[in-house]
């Protein structure tokens, strides 16, 4: 009993004070970021900056790879290491949060929440068809942004004809088109 | 009884020999990320930078309730009250030589510089964890606290954010 107490206080002492992650920094391949050129000060700024946001931000691989928060005390008054560390956040920043060190098969299954990357019709609620961008939004009907161009095709009474054919928001004709513009048309070849 | 005693002294001893000032609250081992070798007023400013980092919005209710803004308003004051941050800060400003000018001057300084450096990394730190355990901070017209959003056993949720299991691509 008493071993086993001893032991697994060791592993709490041990872990809890990150000896072990103290020891060295692990290699992750393509965890590691190419600092730009310039002079040491700002070199050693932006190295700095970037290992305190991939920790920051980063998923557990990151986390163990980069220790954490790194600035210099005896750099503060270097103006060359400030614009070198606050460069080293942003430009790193832009780079984590995408986790570029995620699942192997991250781009099978893509997905972006910007929606305007993805089929703008199918998306959620649709982007026009009580989406974001519903006319309903706006306190109009529930018939989406599509009602707002319905009444050029169809007219204000809804049965006696616009200036239009059709629809002029799918211009196009067909689901997925916004103004003629089309992701599966003949303008990618497909 | 006498393993009871052994525990009891263990868990005393960890709790003694915990490495964090704030251990006892959520994240609180981020405050070991401190530079070591700063001016007084350098570890200060991170200090509270930090507290008001894990303190914002992006905490979500229980980090709110654990931390707040701290930014001491005298040492940010283009005009500070010497005597009163000194009396105020006894401990963490004990090794200012308050009878130098230039040395008060440089630590309100590191001060004031470094708190938003502090600030910016625990706040990401935090935001980070959260969403890697599926918990993204509430919007301004959401509700601030969702207990099924926000379940503390949402840590054990390996689905979210960073995951880099095979199989769980979405992100």
């Amino acid at each position: 009993m008493k071993k086993i107490i001893i032991f697994t206080f060791l592993i709490i002492s041990l872990n809890s004070c990150r000896w072990i992650g103290d020891i060295g920094t692990p290699f992750y391949s393509m965890t590691n970021f190419k600092v730009p050129p310039g002079t040491p000060s700002f070199q050693q700024g932006y190295r700095d900056g970037c290992e305190t946001i991939s920790y920051a931000r980063g998923n557990p691989f990151y986390k163990t790879r980069y220790k954490g928060y790194r600035y210099d005390p005896k750099m503060i008054g270097n103006s060359e290491y400030r614009f070198g560390h606050s460069r080293g956040i942003s430009f790193c920043f832009n780079i984590i949060i995408n986790q570029p060190q995620s699942s192997f098969d991250n781009y099978f299954n893509y997905y972006d929440p910007g929606m305007m990357a993805q089929d703008y019709n199918t998306v959620g609620d649709g982007l026009f068809d009580g989406g974001v961008f519903s006319w309903s939004a706006f306190g109009g009907s529930s018939g989406g942004l599509n009602d707002v161009f319905d009444v050029y095709q169809k007219g204000g009474s809804g049965t006696t004809g616009g200036v239009f054919d059709s629809n002029p928001l799918w211009a196009g004709g067909s689901v997925g088109q916004f103004f003629g513009q089309s992701y599966n048309g003949s303008y990618y070849g497909k | 009884m006498e393993n009871k005693k052994f525990i009891s002294i263990i868990l005393l001893f960890l709790t003694l020999s915990s490495c964090s000032p704030y251990w006892y609250k959520p994240m609180g081992f981020i405050f070991r990320h401190a530079p070591k070798d700063g001016s007084p007023g350098f570890r200060l400013g991170w200090m509270h930078g930090c507290e008001s980092g894990l303190g914002t919005q992006f905490g979500g209710a229980i980090y709110q309730s654990f931390y707040t803004w701290k930014r001491d308003a005298d040492i940010a004051s283009s005009n500070p009250d010497y005597k009163k941050i000194k009396d105020r800060y006894k401990k963490e400003l004990k090794d200012v030589n308050w009878n130098n000018i230039q040395d008060i001057k440089k630590n309100f300084s590191d001060y004031n510089t470094i708190f938003w450096g502090g600030h910016y990394f625990c706040r990401q730190s935090v935001l980070g964890t959260l969403q890697s355990a599926g918990m993204n901070p509430a919007l301004p017209d959401e509700e601030r606290f969702d207990p099924m959003a926000h379940s503390i056993g949402n840590v054990f949720k390996m689905t979210s954010k960073g995951d880099t299991r095979i199989g769980t691509g979405l992100w």
